[in-house]
C-alpha cells in the first residue's frame, strides 16, 4: 500500500481506480490509533509487544484497572461466591461512578484495594477465581 | 485612561475558553483558574491572567483569589459553582458582579425541589414527585410517586447523581450510589424522586431576564439524545414541534422568568411525553453547554449578552429563528465498552473547518487528559439552512475531527448521523441506550476491521518509506 505523507499530518492512499483516501495513524504502546473512512478507531497493536494485554480493555467487566480511577465502595467480601456480572466494587473516573463486575461465576479470593485508593491503570482490583 | 475591567471565569476547559473569547471581544481582561491535575488544559494558557486554586469547587478560595487579583466580574460557566447561591452571595459580598441570577433566584429555582413548587404555583405542569427526607421513609415516598421512577440530585444537573429505579428492591442501593455521586460532583447529596415517563423527549427553552420581571426567550432546543442521562446531541429548533406547542412552552418558560424576576441567561427544561403534553423538569440558572446552537439559529451571542447585561443592565433584543443547528459533545469515553471513561494523552489533534462549522475545544495536542475532571473534550456545532443539510454537515465535520491517543465517541456520533431514527427524529431520551446500542456495535465491528488494515500500514510506515526512493510521492 503506497501511502503518501502530506502536510498537516494526513496520509493519502491512492487507489488503482484513481480515487484517493486520506487518513491519519499514530502508534503508541499497545495501540495503533487510526482515523480512516471518517472514523477514529483504536486497534490493539499486536506486533508492538505492548505488555499487559491479558484481561485488558474489557470495560466494566475486567478485574484490572484500564483507566486511572478512585475506589468509592467495596461491595463484595473476600471468599464471596458471586455470579457473572455481579458488581464487586464501585470506582469513579472523570466524575462518573461505575462498577467493576465479576467476569464470570466464581470466588472472590482477595480484594486488593480499599475505599479512597487512587488506582493506576494495570492495577489488579480483585484476585478472582472463575468457576464453571 | 480608565482602569480595564477584569473578569474571572470560575470554570475550566471549553466553557472557560468560550467566556474568555467573549471577554476579549468586549475588551475585558480575562482571568482564569487552574486546579491541581488540570495544568495542561487548554484554558490555562488562554486567559490574560491565571490564578491557582486547590479546587474549582472551593468557593472561598476562588473568591479570595479573585479579590486578590482585583477582579470586577465573575462568570461561573456551567457546573462547578455556577448554581451555588453561597458562591454568588460570596462574590457580591466582596463587591464583585456575579454574571448570572441572584442567589435568591438560585435558591428558588436552581434547587430542583423548590423549583417544582414554584412551577406548580405558576401553572407550569410538573410530573408526580416527592422529596427524599434524611432518615425518612424512602419506600413510602417512592410508592407515592410510583415505579418506574428516577432518583435525582436536588443540586444536580448533567445527569450526575441520577438513577432509574424500576423496582423497590433496587431503591436503597441506587439511592446510596446516586447520593454519593451527587456529593462528589456538587458537594450536596440531597435527592428527590420523580415519576419516569417512557418515550419522552427533552425540550428546553432558552430565556434571558433583566432582573425586574422583563424577559425574552430564544426558542427551544431538543436534547433528547442522551446516554447515562447526559446529552450528547442537541438541536435547535426542536424538530417536528407544532407552533401551538412551541408557543405554550415558551410562554410557560417566560412565566417563570417574570415570577422570579430572573436575571441573565437561563434555561427551562421540559419533558414532552408521547401525547405531546409537556412537564416542567427544572430550570437551570446558568449558561448551558448547548448554548451555541441557540446562538447559531437565533443570531445572538448569549455570553456577550450576559456580560453586557452585567455591566449595563441591557436586555438582548429578541429575534427570529433561521435555519437549523446541531451540537455534539465529544467525550473521552468508549461507546463500545458501555461509555467507560477513557483518560489519556492527546497524540494527534485536528479540527474541522469549513462552512457552518464551529468548534468549542477544551484540549490541545500533547495534552494529558486526566481522570479527575469531566470527560467532555470539545463540542462541535454546525449550522445549515435546513435540518437535513445540518445532519449532513455534522457528518462531514465529524469526518474531519481527529483526536488520536484517547478513546472517545467520534465514531459513535458519526454513526448517529446515519441512523434512520435520528434523521426522521423518531427518538426519545432512552433511544441511545435501547434501540441504538446494538446498531452501533455492528457498525463498530465493521469500522474496526477497516481500521486494522490501516493500522498494519502504520507499523510499516513508522520509518517513512514514501520519500526514500528519491522519486515523487505523487507517482504511483
Amino acid at each position: 500500500m503506497g501511502a503518501i505523507r502530506q502536510p498537516g499530518g494526513w496520509q493519502v492512499e491512492r487507489k488503482a481506480d484513481g480515487t484517493q483516501v486520506r487518513f491519519r495513524t499514530h502508534a503508541s504502546e499497545g495501540t495503533v490509533w487510526v482515523h480512516a473512512n471518517g472514523v477514529t478507531s483504536a486497534v490493539p497493536n499486536s506486533s508492538g509487544g505492548g505488555a499487559k494485554k491479558k484481561n485488558r480493555a474489557a470495560g466494566g467487566e475486567t478485574l484490572e484497572a484500564t483507566v486511572p480511577c478512585k475506589v468509592t465502595q467495596i461491595i463484595a467480601k473476600n471468599g464471596d461466591r458471586v455470579e457473572m456480572h455481579q458488581p464487586l466494587l464501585l470506582v469513579e473516573a472523570m466524575k462518573m461512578e461505575f462498577s467493576i463486575k465479576a467476569p464470570s461465576k466464581g470466588i472472590v479470593k482477595k480484594i486488593r484495594v480499599a475505599v479512597g485508593d487512587v488506582i493506576a491503570p494495570g492495577t489488579l482490583f480483585v484476585e478472582f477465581e472463575a468457576q464453571s | 485612561m480608565a482602569q480595564k475591567i477584569k473578569i474571572l471565569v470560575a470554570n475550566r476547559s471549553e466553557i472557560a475558553c468560550r467566556v474568555f473569547q467573549a471577554a476579549r471581544e468586549l475588551g475585558l481582561v480575562s482571568v482564569g483558574l487552574v486546579a491541581p491535575g488540570d495544568e495542561e488544559a487548554r484554558h490555562v494558557t488562554y486567559a490574560d491572567e491565571l490564578l491557582s486554586v486547590p479546587s474549582y469547587l472551593d468557593a472561598e478560595a476562588v473568591v479570595r483569589a479573585a479579590v486578590g487579583a482585583g477582579v470586577h466580574l465573575v462568570h461561573p460557566g456551567y457546573g462547578f459553582l455556577s448554581e451555588r447561591p453561597h458562591f454568588a452571595r460570596l462574590v457580591e459580598k466582596n463587591k464583585m458582579i456575579f454574571v448570572g441570577p441572584t442567589a435568591e433566584t438560585m435558591e428558588a429555582l436552581g434547587e430542583k425541589i423548590a423549583a417544582k413548587k414554584l412551577a406548580e404555583k405558576h401553572k407550569v405542569p410538573t410530573l408526580p414527585w416527592a422529596t427524599v427526607e434524611k432518615g425518612g421513609d424512602l419506600k413510602t415516598a417512592a410508592k407515592k410517586v410510583g415505579y418506574p421512577l428516577l432518583l435525582k440530585a436536588s443540586a444536580g444537573g448533567g445527569g450526575k447523581g441520577m438513577r432509574v429505579v424500576e423496582r423497590v428492591q433496587d431503591l436503597e442501593a441506587s439511592a446510596e450510589s446516586a447520593s454519593r455521586e451527587a456529593q462528589s460532583a456538587f458537594g450536596d447529596g440531597t435527592l428527590f424522586l420523580e415519576k419516569k415517563v417512557d418515550n419522552a423527549r427533552h425540550i428546553e427553552v432558552q430565556v434571558f431576564g433583566d432582573g425586574t420581571g422583563k424577559g425574552v426567550h430564544f426558542f427551544e432546543r431538543d436534547c433528547s439524545l442522551q446516554r447515562r442521562h447526559q446529552k450528547i446531541w442537541e438541536e435547535s429548533l426542536a424538530p417536528g414541534l407544532g407552533d401551538r406547542e412551541r408557543q405554550s412552552l415558551c410562554e410557560a418558560a417566560l412565566r417563570l422568568v417574570t415570577a422570579t424576576r430572573y436575571r441573565s441567561a437561563g434555561t427551562v427544561e421540559f419533558l414532552v411525553d408521547p401525547s405531546g403534553s409537556f412537564h416542567f423538569l427544572e430550570m437551570n440558572t446558568r449558561l448551558q453547554v448547548e448554548h451555541p446552537i441557540t446562538e447559531a439559529v437565533m443570531g445572538v451571542d448569549l455570553v456577550q449578552a450576559q456580560l453586557e447585561h452585567a455591566l449595563s443592565q441591557v436586555l438582548p433584543p429578541g429575534s427570529s429563528p433561521r435555519g437549523h443547528a446541531i451540537e455534539v459533545r465529544l467525550c473521552a469515553e468508549d461507546p463500545s465498552q458501555n461509555f467507560m471513561p477513557s483518560p489519556g494523552h492527546v497524540l494527534d489533534l485536528h479540527w474541522p473547518t469549513g462552512a457552518g462549522i464551529r468548534v468549542e475545544s477544551g484540549i490541545e495536542k500533547d495534552q494529558t487528559v486526566g481522570g479527575s475532571f469531566d470527560s467532555m473534550l470539545a463540542k462541535l456545532i454546525v449550522w445549515a439552512p435546513t435540518r437535513l443539510q445540518a445532519i449532513r454537515r455534522m457528518k462531514c465535520a465529524l469526518e474531519d475531527t481527529v483526536i488520536l491517543g484517547i478513546k472517545h465517541n467520534q465514531e459513535y456520533l458519526h454513526a448517529l448521523c446515519d441512523a434512520a431514527s435520528v434523521q426522521s427524529w423518531k427518538v426519545h431520551t432512552k433511544y441511545l441506550e435501547t434501540e441504538f446500542q446494538e446498531q452501533f456495535q455492528a457498525i463498530h465491528l465493521k469500522n474496526q476491521a477497516t481500521a486494522s488494515t490501516y493500522a498494519q500500514g502504520a507499523v510499516h510506515r513508522s520509518v517513512p518509506s514514501s520519500y526514500q526512493e528519491g522519486r515523487s510521492p505523487w507517482e504511483l
